[in-house]
């Protein structure tokens, strides 16, 4: 099974060059390029990052080694490969990345937005850097050219690398939040953090009312996204005769799975709010319908997993719908049921704008009553952003961050667990 | 496989629910009991508006709800504009307002009129005029209100004016159904088309948190909010401080009011007559705000 | 006789209430659409088509929410700028060139990121982003379109990821092999057979990503400065005096009234209707997709 990773193809071209027979003049150097290359966009792109500035002569320098490199490359293509067409393309590269290195230090630090009516300025560092990303990648890219022979290889690798290099953009943002989240967070887990109420505006005391909230809502939102969720499962699954009706219906749930959270939110305002006031009932009310195309889901698959053999051995030993669907059909089904409903709990536990306006509050007792407010963990940490220089809340804020990652991630998990402990093979 | 469900499984099954159902029943009427239990009595106080208010309502709603427990004081904020309406709505049994209420706050409330409103001051207020701390550092601390008016409607627009920094002075404010932002207005002359903001935002401490995230900000909070992240100015040398707020020599200062629709009655009564109290008023002093003389 | 009956009766009875409660699906949306509208109609009758405007003054009673709509706008294009081109490449490193091994291993992790609550989206907005922002692009403040489209953008890019995977992953395998049977190298195959071939499948997670953005709340209204106005040049966006339909929601609602709360519920209702639709047309492309790999 070829590797098509980066590092798959970088160590596969590096074995080949150190290869005797293999270690042509010409390999070498692409590998030297594509090598240099990347690092210079790695560079680049963390300089960006952690906002520094390698410096002109730097910069200088590394453009130069690439500018000539290139012109090494385009020796080859040109010369001895005698491919003119298709060296146009590094020629191109190659003239601009020694004007970049002639032009880029000579930047004024500052290149102000103003005559576009915009109040900022790019600052020189971030051009640099944002060059040497692009001189990288592309850099690499055109290094595939003359390593494949200009081959449909090699628009093969090109493609690939700048494939990997968008992975690594995607993943880097979560390596961001995660990792600041983490080391900021936890410094904020005490005993008091987990059994305290909030003291001072949040910047003392804990979040113990808030996790209780959390799991009220969790409770509520899930008796009332099951009950429906799985009954409307089964209709659509065992009774349904597909139809008008159900098309509807089906279209009515893919509506509701996309109504932004804020709308619900003053649904609860406009229509809960007034009869019940700003409670627990409805705010899970709220949630409760906004969970419900999930649960639905969910259901319906594991419902789907359950064989028709399964059924119809049922019905033929005399048994109704009704049996059929209690005693064969949904036992089996049930993990796959409670897997998604503990999937789509955990993201309701996320959720802040329909609790905001139907159910939370920042200060309060323990709730007694469903017609009380409650605590979320979500509104918490919504409050203490609110207040970040206001008060002295940011370890506190931190750390409900990781708390609710961790809540999410945590369920998420218990509903792997669950798929996997509890799946019955048929 | 055909999954049926053995006798065993249904009675352990039937026992889980038949559990739970005493639990979810328990707890409901458990909590009910505890209400009882207190005096027989509970009630629930609410109270809304001013968000310069709100740290001291907050403070004495702990307070009173620790030596009356079968009280339930719920404060909320949204600015003083929410705060009279819904005293006159009734969402709110008392409505917090940095300002006095007019008339027009009452559009569109059939029944009640101004009249109707009881005011009760309960403790005064500088309207302090904060700045980042870079800004203060550089040497900007003193303004007169005249330049403040200019910062404001934008006749004035970068620090260096003021002998400060090079930089555009980044304007934080509050919206308009703040009291706050009602009496900036008043106190400089200006409406809601002159004074001119970057951000609006919707309570004291997050002007203070804009103004404190950034180097280049002017922002207006009530005298509690000011520390020293967010420093306050000098109003024509007068520094906001409880003694300048007290004998008037704060030009942006002000009272803080707690209106009842009606005179107070009972748990309105008990909870104003504590805000009054000298234990009211040693948490006004605690919140940063400025006691009653 | 009478056993028979009563079953049938009780077997009736059991399936009216299965389909009840599959209708209520239906009967919320109408439920939603009727009071969201109830409360909004005031504001839309107040206005008419004002309410479209960009003046939004509460003295002279103008609530023209348009420099919202402009906002939200502006923000998707931004989001959908970042998360596009990175969402497709994700999938097709995801589906096409991943190793087993680092599929199953970057699949949860891509999840994870579609898992983290918006609210700590708008936490890591303020607490990083906009500090950032402010010094490396000297900007004003931070608080501007930019943070907005570059955290919604970051949303949505499991979305698009995830879908446009599946459907990609859903091209059979005969296309595929006969492709490379004829000599087409590997990126040829996906440039030129399974791109095609997944288009729908592709299109409706990226509306599904446009239905995210646009929909967000919490990420978005943190980051930005909540002030009704289209900046000027109106494609500014290191401007921070801007905001969204769904950021002036949350920021006002909590303190206005009379026509303007009718305005905010108004706003909401745009809303439902432009995702509602958004959402009618995803599930035709979906559909779309059905359909043509069950005739192949």
């Amino acid at each position: 099974m070829k590797r098509k990773t980066l590092v798959g193809s970088l160590l596969k071209i590096i074995k080949n060059t150190f290869r005797r027979e293999n270690a042509t003049p010409k390999k070498i150097l692409c590998t030297v390029t594509i090598l240099v290359s990347s690092l210079i966009s790695l560079l680049g792109f963390f300089s960006t990052v952690f906002s520094f500035y390698i410096g002109d002569e730097p910069v200088r320098i590394l453009l130069g080694i690439v500018a000539v490199l290139f012109s090494f490359l385009l020796y080859y293509s040109l010369v001895k490969a005698k491919k003119t067409k298709e060296s146009i393309g590094l020629l191109v590269f190659t003239v601009f990345v020694f004007f970049l290195a002639y032009a880029l230090p000579m930047i004024p630090p500052k290149y102000g937005l103003e005559q576009f009516q915009m109040n900022a300025s790019l600052l020189k560092f971030m051009i640099v850097s944002v060059a040497l990303v692009i001189v990288g990648v592309l850099g690499a890219s055109f290094t595939m050219k003359p390593l494949y022979n200009f081959t449909s290889r090699a628009n093969q690798a090109s493609a690939y690398f700048i494939l990997t290099f968008a992975l690594l953009l995607i993943l880097y943002p979560l390596a961001i939040i995660i990792v600041n989240i983490s080391i900021n967070g936890i410094g904020g887990f005490s005993i008091d953090f987990f059994t305290k109420d909030v003291i001072k505006h949040g910047a003392e005391g804990g979040v113990n009312h808030a996790i209780i909230g959390t799991f009220i809502i969790i409770f509520g939102t899930g008796a009332i996204a099951l009950t429906l969720g799985v009954a409307s499962a089964v209709y659509l699954i065992e009774y349904a005769k597909t139809g008008p009706i159900v098309r509807i219906i089906r279209i009515a749930i893919d509506i509701l799975q996309g109504i932004p959270s804020i709308v619900f939110g003053l649904f609860g305002l406009a229509v809960f709010v007034p009869i019940f006031g700003i409670s627990i009932l409805s705010g899970i009310l709220v949630m409760g319908f906004m969970t419900l195309p999930i649960v639905i889901r969910a259901s319906e698959e594991a419902l789907l997993c359950v064989p028709k053999s399964v059924r119809e051995g049922s019905y033929a030993l005399g048994a109704t719908k009704w049996q059929t669907i209690r005693r064969v059909v949904l036992p089996p089904a049930l993990p796959g049921i409670i897997t998604g409903a503990v999937l789509g709990l955990g993201r309701a536990a996320g959720e802040t704008a329909p609790l905001m306006f139907t159910a939370a509050i920042f200060y309060s007792k323990i709730p007694v009553s469903i017609f009380d407010p409650v605590q979320t963990l979500s509104y918490h940490l919504l409050q203490l952003t609110r207040w970040i220089g206001a008060y002295p809340v940011d370890q506190n804020a931190w750390a409900t961050a990781l708390l609710l990652i961790g809540f999410v991630l945590g369920m998420n998990a218990i509903a792997i667990i669950i798929r996997e402990k509890f799946r019955v093979e048929f | 496989m055909i999954y049926i469900v053995t006798q065993k499984e249904k009675k352990i099954g039937m026992l889980a629910l038949t559990l739970i159902a005493i639990a979810i029943l328990t707890t409901t009427l458990f909590s009910g009991c505890t209400e009882q239990k207190n005096n027989g009595t509970t009630a629930t106080l609410s109270l809304g508006g001013s968000t310069t208010v709100q740290p001291i309502a907050d403070s004495c709603a702990q307070a009173f709800m620790a030596k009356h427990t079968n009280i339930t004081v719920q404060v909320y904020g949204g600015g003083s504009a929410v705060g009279i309406k819904g005293v006159a709505q009734g969402t709110y049994d008392i409505g917090d307002a940095s300002r006095a209420a007019k008339a027009d706050d009452l559009t569109g409330i059939q029944g009640v009129t101004l009249a109707d409103l009881v005011q009760h001051k309960i403790a005064l207020d500088g309207i302090a005029i904060i700045v980042s701390k870079e800004i203060y550092n550089a040497g900007v601390t003193n303004i007169s209100k005249t330049q403040l008016k200019g910062i404001f409607n934008r006749t004035i627009t970068n620090w260096k004016t003021l002998g400060g920094p090079d930089k555009t002075i980044f304007v934080v404010g509050r919206d308009s159904s703040s009291g706050t932002y009602t009496s900036i207005n008043d106190m400089l002359g200006l409406n809601k088309t002159t004074q001119i903001l970057d951000v609006a935002k919707s309570e004291n401490a997050q002007v203070k948190a804009a103004v404190a995230g950034q180097d280049n900000s002017i922002g207006y909070v009530g005298l509690g909010f000011v520390d020293t992240n967010t420093p306050a100015l000098k109003i024509n040398g007068i520094a906001p401080s409880i003694s300048t707020v007290t004998d008037n020599t704060y030009p942006l200062s002000r009272p803080l009011y707690m209106y009842t629709k009606g005179p107070a009655t009972g748990v309105e009564q008990m909870f104003i007559d504590f805000v009054l109290s000298s234990e009211g008023q040693a948490i006004v002093a605690q919140e940063e705000f400025v006691p009653l003389p | 006789m009478r056993m028979l009956l009563s079953r049938k009766l009780k077997e009736a009875v059991i399936k009216n209430i299965f389909f009840i409660a599959a209708a209520f699906s239906v009967f919320i949306i109408f439920f939603i659409f009727y009071y969201l509208f109830q409360q909004a109609f005031p504001a839309f009758q107040n206005q008419g088509f004002a309410i479209f405007g960009t003046t939004w003054n509460s003295d002279t009673g103008h609530y023209g929410i348009g420099a919202a709509i402009y906002g939200s706008i502006i923000v998707t294009v931004g989001a959908m700028i970042i998360a596009i081109p990175l969402g497709l490449a994700g999938a097709i490193f995801l589906s096409e060139l991943a190793p087993p091994y680092l599929r199953t291993l970057l699949k949860p992790i891509i999840e994870l990121l579609a898992g983290i609550p918006s609210i700590v989206f708008g936490f890591i907005g303020i607490i990083l982003l906009v500090g950032y922002l402010h010094l490396t692009f000297d900007m004003l403040s931070g608080y501007s379109y930019l943070a907005g489209s570059l955290i919604l953008g970051v949303m949505a890019i499991p979305i698009i990821v995830s879908m446009s995977d599946d459907a990609m992953k859903a091209v059979p395998r005969d296309l595929k092999e006969a492709s490379l049977a004829v000599g087409a190298t590997q990126w040829q195959t996906i440039k030129k057979v399974i791109i095609p071939t997944s288009i729908s499948g592709i299109s409706a997670g990226v509306i599904m990503g446009i239905g995210r953005a646009i929909g967000e709340t919490m990420a978005v209204s943190l980051v930005l400065g909540n002030i009704m106005k289209i900046p000027i040049p109106p494609w500014n966006i290191f401007e921070s005096k801007v905001t969204t339909v769904t950021s002036f929601i949350v920021t006002e609602m909590g303190e206005s009234s009379g026509i303007q709360t009718k305005a905010l519920f108004a706003s909401a209702v745009i809303l439902f209707v432009i995702v509602a639709v958004m959402s009618i047309v995803s599930n035709i492309l979906k559909e779309h997709v059905q359909k043509k790999f069950k005739g192949g």
